[in-house]
């Protein structure tokens, strides 16, 4: 092609009409000539002769000296105008670039490479609008894409600190847990020695203690589970009636010191079998029952139980806590449920506690599909409500005794126990502590009708009631005496029971004939090893060998604490490398764990009973960490925590 | 004269631009722009009785939105990596560019700059990070274009750089481009 002729502005007035239009868009054309030099076609505008002085239409312009930006985009550009390209892609746009002149002001191009009629063409667009706009939008999308950066960083740093005191409450928790199990099993080893009224005093302030402690670590766990999601709910098979009526048996013992009474009554109609999980369920229960009895000085704690009445859903059952206690204010209301609050920062002082036990209730009950609430006046009471969803549960398949027939011929022993008392409630106590026991049990409602059944058959001991009507204990157990001396050598075992705790009324028991006397509320561990101390001979073992013939699952209680203070016995025996006694202990659980069904406890005896025998100190103490873990699991799992 | 082309590489936001700026015509602005696409200035250096003429290409930040061009890079006789102190990733971004640019125009002189030491009581980047550079053996400095501190050295220490080695190979490298081949 031809070298153009520049027009001339004074012939043409169409070329000044051109020269202002691509003025006014802010363009300049060339044309790329087939040298590969680029001839400049438009007048150019000012801002042009800033960058690029003493060109004038016509002159040839190095433009890839004017414009370095150029350098990528122009050997770009000959694929179009040498038409290389397979397709007719007779234009090419560069990026957006920037040249910045001395003053300071910058100016923005894009460059477009053009082929049409044949000629080769360069546009130089000033852009600069265009770019402002691509910048606005490339600085928004930076501006969020650092924003991003930051909030991943800080959600990874957040969850680093969670994870790191997620391990710090489990490291500490079971660190706290190991001594103080050992601090509490002593205590009750201590408890059960000769010891004066005032140790006995400093040894139960331990107790309670160490008690309390234990039971706001396991909260403090318990939240930290459910807050990092770690809480997984079982849903097996229970009995409604008897969760709800153990955790009430469970807050008697306090409910009785306080002199408040805690009763529950389960509404007609509500289902007993059901599927879910029992233990978190006795385990809100027992919070908001210790917590209405813990603000209660006078009056009631009732549960009642019943299905949700606003609901068609049968398997959502409704419990209400009320008590008489001093109420919660209306300001106060929202707060109860959050995690260290208690209604009132007085509270904690005069009532202690963390108020983490309502924030664990509100959770656990929530895990189990339910609701939790509050109504109250203050002076009157409150009662805490909560709702839960259960599955249709069945009935346990195999009866009780059929399986104490079977436990007990193995054991080729049955005592025979007559139980009189008055009181239904306390038959009915004790008939529950007995269960599933190798004991044959005979029940008296009162002192003649004990007698005569003390006269007509063969027990192996009585636990006797003092106050009946028709006949008191006394009179009960002077008459046995009597008998006794007249004819039968056979000394009958009597167990006298009282709400009356004063040493009067204990050398009253004894001047009547009684054995032994236990004073209500009666521990059901101490009812066994009353029985296991003075029944007749088939069931005479000391009490620590008592463990070992006893059935499995109702006395799981007594052998995972005897457990325990073994635990805390081999700590101490560690301690003054007494590994004869640590064997001993080892062999001990070996030979009952599985018997108990808890074979791990046995293996784990095994285990012990073998370090011991190689004196590894090291090993029996790993052992025993173990031993004291899986403990702490089965109560937990079994809601057997260790108490005060 | 002689004519250099010296590219500003790094992540957005960590101120090359402002480095530019601060060199070229000693001006900083707290105002952030980002750069689109490239932009081209001047300045004429000395060293010792030459006088040279860098082109300072200040090229896009790299990011998830933008990628540094192979085709920006070439004909560059030296480059300077810019890292943010304040922030650690431009560091990692500023790892890995090195290894892409270097890929791109072969081993040219560069200079690794920790910029903003005028926040140094902030800063992500540590000691350890920095010894981490310099065993690599990257001539690491610090800067600030907000105070200037540091920035004329840069560019200095650069430009001496490239004049020291070589550059049969930048030069025929920016012939050949501009006979567009």
């Amino acid at each position: 092609m031809s070298e153009m002729t520049p027009p001339t502005k004074q012939t043409d007035g169409a070329y000044e009409d051109v020269a202002r239009l691509t003025a006014a868009a802010g363009l300049v054309i060339f044309e790329r000539t087939q040298r590969g030099e680029f001839t400049l076609l438009s007048p150019p505008p000012d801002w042009f002769q800033n960058l690029v002085p003493n060109v004038q239409t016509g002159s040839v312009v190095p433009v890839l000296e004017a414009f370095p930006a150029l350098d990528a985009f122009l050997p770009e550009a000959e694929t179009v105008w040498n038409g290389k390209t397979r397709e007719a892609a007779s234009e090419l746009v560069s990026d957006l670039w920037s040249e910045v002149q001395t003053s300071g002001e910058e100016l923005h191009f894009r460059a477009h490479a053009l082929k049409a009629d044949g000629r080769n063409w360069l546009l130089l667009e000033l852009a600069a609008s265009l770019y402002r706009e691509r910048q606005l939008v490339l600085q928004y999308a930076h501006d969020v894409a650092l924003q991003n950066d930051t909030i991943v960083r800080l959600n990874l740093e957040v969850e680093r600190a969670t994870q790191a005191k997620s391990n710090f409450l489990a490291t500490m928790s079971h660190e706290i847990r190991t001594p103080l199990n050992a601090i509490l099993g002593m205590a009750e080893l201590m408890a059960e020695t000769q010891l004066t009224e005032e140790q006995q005093k400093y040894v139960g302030t331990f107790q309670r203690a160490g008690s309390n402690l234990l039971t706001l670590i396991n909260d403090i766990l318990d939240l930290s589970k459910v807050e990092s999601g770690n809480l997984k709910l079982e849903f097996e098979n229970f009995d409604l009636f008897e969760v709800a009526g153990s955790a009430i048996e469970l807050v008697q013992a306090k409910s009785r010191e306080k002199g408040i009474a805690v009763t529950y009554e389960i509404a007609p109609g509500t289902p007993r079998y059901l599927r879910g999980d029992a233990l978190r369920l006795r385990q809100v229960l027992l919070n908001l029952l210790g917590n209405s009895l813990k603000f209660t000085h006078q009056g009631s704690v009732r549960l009642k139980v019943e299905s949700e009445p606003d609901t068609p859903d049968a398997g959502m059952v409704r419990f209400a806590i009320h008590d008489t206690g001093i109420g919660i204010t209306k300001d106060q209301l929202p707060n109860v449920f959050q995690s260290f609050t208690q209604a009132d920062s007085s509270i904690t002082r005069k009532y202690g506690g963390t108020g983490l036990g309502l924030t664990i209730s509100k959770k656990l009950v929530e895990a189990m599909g339910g609701l939790i609430w509050v109504g109250s006046t203050p002076g009157e009471g409150s009662t805490f409500f909560f709702t839960a969803r259960f599955g249709p549960g069945q009935a346990p398949e195999v009866a009780p005794p059929a399986r104490n027939e079977t436990q007990a011929s193995a054991l080729g022993t049955r005592l025979r126990i007559l139980v009189a008392d008055d009181s239904e409630d306390n038959r009915f106590l004790i008939s529950s502590y007995l269960k599933s026991l190798p004991y044959q049990l005979d029940f008296a409602e009162n002192g003649v009708v004990a007698l005569e059944r003390l006269r007509s058959s063969t027990y192996d001991l009585a636990l006797v009631d003092v106050h009946m009507p028709e006949m008191d204990g006394y009179a009960v157990a002077r008459s046995v005496r009597d008998y006794e001396n007249k004819g039968s050598n056979k000394t009958l075992p009597l167990i006298a029971l009282t709400a009356d705790a004063y040493p009067s009324a204990i050398e009253k028991s004894m001047a009547a004939g009684f054995n032994a006397h236990l004073s209500k509320p009666i521990r059901k561990q101490t009812l066994l090893e009353a029985i296991a101390r003075h029944a007749r001979v088939p069931g005479r073992q000391d009490v620590k060998n008592a463990d070992e013939s006893y059935s499995v699952t109702s006395l799981a209680s007594g052998y995972i604490e005897s457990s325990r203070k073994k635990a805390a016995e081999i700590a101490v025996a560690i301690e003054n490398e007494n590994f004869d006694a640590i064997r001993t202990t080892g062999h001990n659980m070996k030979g009952t764990g599985t018997a108990y069904g808890f074979p791990r406890l046995t293996e784990l005896g095994e285990s012990i009973e073998k370090s011991a025998l190689e004196k590894n100190a090291g090993a029996v103490r790993t052992a025993v960490q173990d031993l004291i873990a899986y403990l702490d699991r089965v109560a937990l799992e079994a809601d057997l925590k260790p108490k005060a | 004269m002689i004519q250099k082309k010296v590219c500003m590489i790094g992540s957005f936001g960590v101120g090359k631009t402002s480095l530019v700026a601060r060199f070229v015509r000693s001006i900083f602005s707290e105002k952030y722009h980002t750069t689109v696409g490239v932009k081209i200035d001047k300045k004429v250096v000395e060293i010792g009785e030459k006088q040279v003429t860098l082109v300072l290409w200040d090229i896009a930040g790299e990011d998830a939105l933008t990628t540094v061009r192979p085709s920006q890079l070439r004909g560059a006789s030296g480059y300077i990596l810019v890292v943010d102190g304040l922030r650690r990733a431009t560091y990692e971004t500023a790892l890995d560019l090195q290894g892409r640019v270097g890929e791109a125009i072969g081993p040219v002189p560069f200079l690794c700059l920790l910029n903003k030491s005028d926040l140094r009581e902030r800063w992500e980047i540590t000691e350890a990070d920095v010894e981490a550079l310099r065993q690599r053996g990257w001539p690491v400095l610090y800067s600030s274009a907000k105070t200037g501190e540091g920035v004329e050295d840069v560019f200095q220490e650069l430009t001496t750089e490239i004049l020291r080695v070589p550059n049969v190979r930048d030069d025929t490298a920016n012939e050949a481009n501009r006979r567009g081949i």
